[in-house]
């Protein structure tokens, strides 16, 4: 019940989100009393790749700017905490934050030159940077040992070690849950209207007095904080890393995890990384399934992939999230809930397609 | 004290001229009209002054800015608002929210208090809403406030930008054809809504417009453009009587505009 | 010598060109941007070697038949899926182009193989000298391949109907369709004709780097090639694979190890950063 102002800008503005909130909490912090190896493997997995989609989806869920090539900012990430724990022997409580900000100055500089590019120029020049990056791995070997990897340490803060996956679970959990309270408390905040304006109609934004050039690249380097944060988590939980983590396909991952979850929303975001974590997982358990010619493939998983990713666009273009917003809406509306309600608006001139 | 001066503005596109030479002078509280046939280049006065376009040659002053070496975004913060003549509202968000956003410039947060959340962020959305309720309350817009502006009719998208332009308590507001698309009533509500607008907020306004009715009502002084230049300046009354700008309207025929 | 490096610059560079100039093509008429034009490239190589090598069909009737196979494959694929897709946003299409390249590459693996084939040999790579050039027969028939395809396309363009046409169309979707132009078969025809010339480059390139279900990764490499012509303009795109392919020989053989990889990267976007628009291309500005 919203009584006054303050009310508005609540957190929770129904009891019920409330409610449903704080019980999601609870079973995200008692789920590994209930997981096998295998489940709390998948639930750190998760964890780290939905710090990826916060990330991605801030940049161009949110503020609009089309990343295909977040895998680089992944590998900054990884390999700059690897690094710094691996050859100067500093502890992942320094690596952590410090690979996060590298990421991040990465992310600025990124973001400058794209400050001239439009729409999809930014996505095939983001493209271009993460081969470049993927290049750089290779041939830097002194920091990133080119293609034989690094191995890096579970770490030990204090009285406690990460060695064991269920701790490290709890370690991803609380920095996930504390990134995704920031990137909350950024879209009810002036600065997270800016992106969405951003996004929506860039020149209506600068005539209200949005700096275009400053949000951007504050954008750019927070998406590029919260990716680089993952891969050190990543890399720490993995125990390895090496270049064939960071590729073109890595990337598309990550956009294909905003999009099916559902572009521009922070439920989209990690229902994204839920659904294409589990899907490799889903897709060896229903093999048994199928006649043994399919099943034998070991090109099956991509195929399913690519399928999945292209049949979202067309029949689910809001994603999860937003099939279920839409069902709430049609219970919400019955028995008047019109048929084309959400249906696209198709842009047939040039001149509307232009941003 | 005049709070608009535009001198020799001129602007070409590739081969062709947009505007040449047109000058004029707003004075504070007026609402002054600038009127034109299709393609007069009203709408790219407009453009300058908010620097979407980069004029060949002139100057614009506002209250003794030189517009013409600020930054499109600096503009807002001089006090200058506008509508557009297609709207250009932020689709995907709440009436509520365009108009949160028309705030920005007094902002006094940044990203990392914004993060945290601090009282002090707070404070500041909870102060912006009320300023924002009053804009709402004065253009009638409750019933829409939740409302994506996607879905709503074209003239609530109007209002709402309208308010959105009033939201960033401009000292100036630039309105791009208001009443286009409106039927009579709206048109008069729109009159006394501007004229509101400029004696109980005390803001000045630069409106293009078409319809001879509404300029005629309110304007306390109207510039009449025509190939991108001045034909004639002055009060309502002596532009109606004009002949060239009769003819700029109505071709060869001898009528008059009212 | 400095000319032979350049004639094996400009080999590759046809074959950039090449597929460069499909997926301007199409960028032009369409709007979309083909992120599957290296998958078409295999597909096309994949093809001609079942035909020439399983079938044993002769070189010159299988040549032909490939090129009308993925011809036949560009319009289906255009009919099932794009013409749903019509009117999108750019975004969307181009996931889209990006799911079907996944899919296409674990398709081709999964009908044919995973395993690295050797493509028959059309023309053979003995070098033989030409004015004190080394050459071989290879980069001679990929260069004159190319031109004599470029030549073709160029009089289907102007001096058709339907290559009019199509010009028609890519200025201008909504007039032409006004015009009594059939836009959504135009469609059709321009994705069937950029099968075609990534048919064609993968068979030229097939013996060059071995078939592969994944050797359409050089298909990436035509962004840059379109960008450096400016995104809308096919002598644009041709000059600009040329030019790619001689600086990244160039690049291979001056610069140290790792350079000639990311040289269409680097010079993608030191281009966009320089000139968004590309050399060529026009910037579109929203009018308000």
């Amino acid at each position: 019940m919203r009584r006054n102002y303050e009310d508005d800008v609540a957190l929770f503005k129904w009891k019920s989100t409330f409610l449903f909130y704080s019980f999601l909490f609870l079973i995200l912090i008692t789920l590994p009393l209930f997981s096998n190896s295998y489940i709390i493997y998948i639930l750190n997995l998760i964890g780290i790749y939905t710090i990826v989609s916060l990330g991605l989806q801030i940049l161009t869920g949110y503020t609009g700017l089309i990343s295909l090539g977040h895998a680089a900012f992944f590998a900054i990430g990884a390999y700059s905490s690897a690094y710094l724990t691996s050859t100067l022997k500093l502890s992942f409580l320094v690596s952590l934050p410090i690979s996060g900000m590298i990421t991040c100055v990465i992310g600025f500089i990124v973001g400058i030159p794209a400050l001239r590019m439009r729409g999809l120029y930014l996505a095939i020049a983001t493209m271009a940077f993460s081969f470049i990056i993927e290049q750089i791995i290779l041939q830097w070997e002194g920091v990133t040992n080119g293609v034989r990897g690094i191995t890096l340490t579970r770490p030990t803060l204090g009285l406690i070690s990460f060695r064991s996956d269920y701790v490290y679970y709890y370690l991803i959990l609380s920095i996930a849950l504390l990134l995704t309270m920031g990137v909350r408390n950024l879209l009810r905040s002036p600065m997270g209207r800016a992106l969405i304006a951003i996004r929506d109609n860039e020149i209506a934004a600068q005539v209200m007095g949005i700096h275009l050039g400053r949000y951007k690249i504050i954008a750019f380097g927070m998406s590029a904080f919260y990716t680089g944060i993952a891969g050190c988590l990543f890399g720490h939980f993995m125990k390895y890393i090496g270049p064939e983590n960071f590729t073109f396909l890595d990337s598309i991952g990550f956009i294909v995890m905003i999009l099916i979850g559902g572009l521009g929303t922070l439920q989209g975001a990690v229902l994204g990384s839920v659904f294409v974590t589990f899907l490799p997982e889903f897709i060896r358990l229903i093999k048994d399934f199928f006649p043994s010619i399919i099943k034998e493939q070991s090109g099956i998983q991509p195929l399913v992939y690519a399928l999945i990713l292209i049949f979202f666009i067309i029949y689910e273009p809001h994603g999860i999230y937003g099939r279920w917003l839409k069902l709430k809406f049609y219970f919400e509306m019955f028995p008047y809930y019109k048929k084309d309600t959400f249906r696209r608006e198709r842009k047939f001139y040039k001149s509307e397609r232009s941003r | 004290m005049s709070i608009l001066k535009v001198e020799n503005l001129s602007i070409n596109f590739g081969g062709l001229t947009a505007l040449a030479e047109v000058s004029f002078t707003m004075e504070q509280g007026q609402i002054y009209s600038l009127i034109g046939p299709n393609g007069a280049g009203k709408t790219t006065v407009f453009n300058c002054i908010t620097r979407i376009y980069k004029p060949t040659k002139g100057t614009i002053e506002f209250g003794g800015y030189n517009v013409l070496k600020m930054a499109p975004h600096r503009i807002a913060e001089l006090g200058i608002a506008r509508t557009f003549q297609n709207i250009e509202l932020f689709s995907n968000m709440t009436v509520m929210e365009n108009l949160l956003l028309a705030r920005h410039r007094f902002k006094k947060s940044n990203f990392l208090t914004e993060m945290m959340y601090l009282p002090s962020v707070k404070r500041q959305e909870v102060l912006w809403r009320k300023i924002v309720e009053e804009i709402i309350d004065f253009l009638d817009l409750h019933p829409y406030r939740e409302a994506n502006v996607m879905n709503l009719p074209y003239g609530i998208r109007k209002l709402v930008e309208l308010g959105r332009a009033l939201a960033l308590e401009p000292k100036l507001l630039l309105l791009d054809e208001p009443s286009s698309g409106m039927n009579p009533e709206e048109k008069e509500d729109l009159g006394i809504t501007i004229k509101d607008i400029q004696r109980y907020l005390r803001i000045s306004v630069l409106m293009v417009e078409h319809d001879m009715n509404l300029v005629m009502q309110i304007s306390d002084r109207v510039c009449a453009l025509n190939y991108g230049r001045v034909l004639i300046e002055g009060l309502p009354e002596e532009i109606q009587r004009n002949n060239e700008v009769i003819q700029a309207y109505l071709g060869e025929e001898n009528g008059s505009i009212a | 010598m400095i000319l032979q490096e350049v004639l094996g610059g400009l080999t590759l560079g046809c074959i950039y060109a090449l597929v460069a100039l499909g997926f301007v093509l199409i960028y032009k008429t369409t709007e979309v941007i083909n992120f599957a034009q290296g998958e078409f490239m295999t597909l096309g190589a994949f093809i001609a070697y079942s035909l020439i090598t399983s079938i044993k069909l002769n070189v010159f009737l299988a040549i032909p038949i490939t090129l009308f196979l993925t011809f036949i494959f560009g319009i289906l694929l255009d009919r099932l899926l794009f013409r749903k897709l019509i009117g999108e946003e750019a975004f969307a299409l181009v996931m889209v182009t990006i799911g079907i390249s996944i899919g296409m590459r674990s398709l081709i693996g999964m009908i044919w193989t995973y395993d690295t084939l050797c493509f028959p040999q059309v023309f053979s790579k003995n070098p033989i000298s030409i004015y004190g050039m080394i050459t071989t027969p290879l980069q001679i028939g990929i260069i004159t391949t190319t031109i004599a395809a470029v030549a073709l396309l160029y009089i289907f363009f102007k001096y058709t109907r339907i290559g009019i046409a199509m010009q028609a169309t890519a200025q201008n979707q909504l007039g032409s369709y006004l015009m009594g132009v059939n836009v959504e078969k135009i469609f059709g025809l321009v994705w069937g004709i950029s099968c075609i010339a990534a048919a064609i480059a993968g068979i030229l390139l097939a013996p060059i780097i071995f078939l592969n279900h994944n050797m359409g990764f050089i298909g990436i490499k035509a962004f840059p090639a379109a960008i450096l012509g400016g995104f809308g303009s096919i002598p644009g795109a041709i000059v600009g694979g040329l030019i790619l392919g001689v600086s990244e020989n160039m690049a291979g053989i001056y610069l140290p190890t790792g350079f000639k990889d990311v040289f269409a990267s680097l010079t993608l976007l030191i281009v966009l950063m320089i000139r968004p628009e590309g050399i060529f291309g026009i910037q579109e500005k929203k009018r308000v």
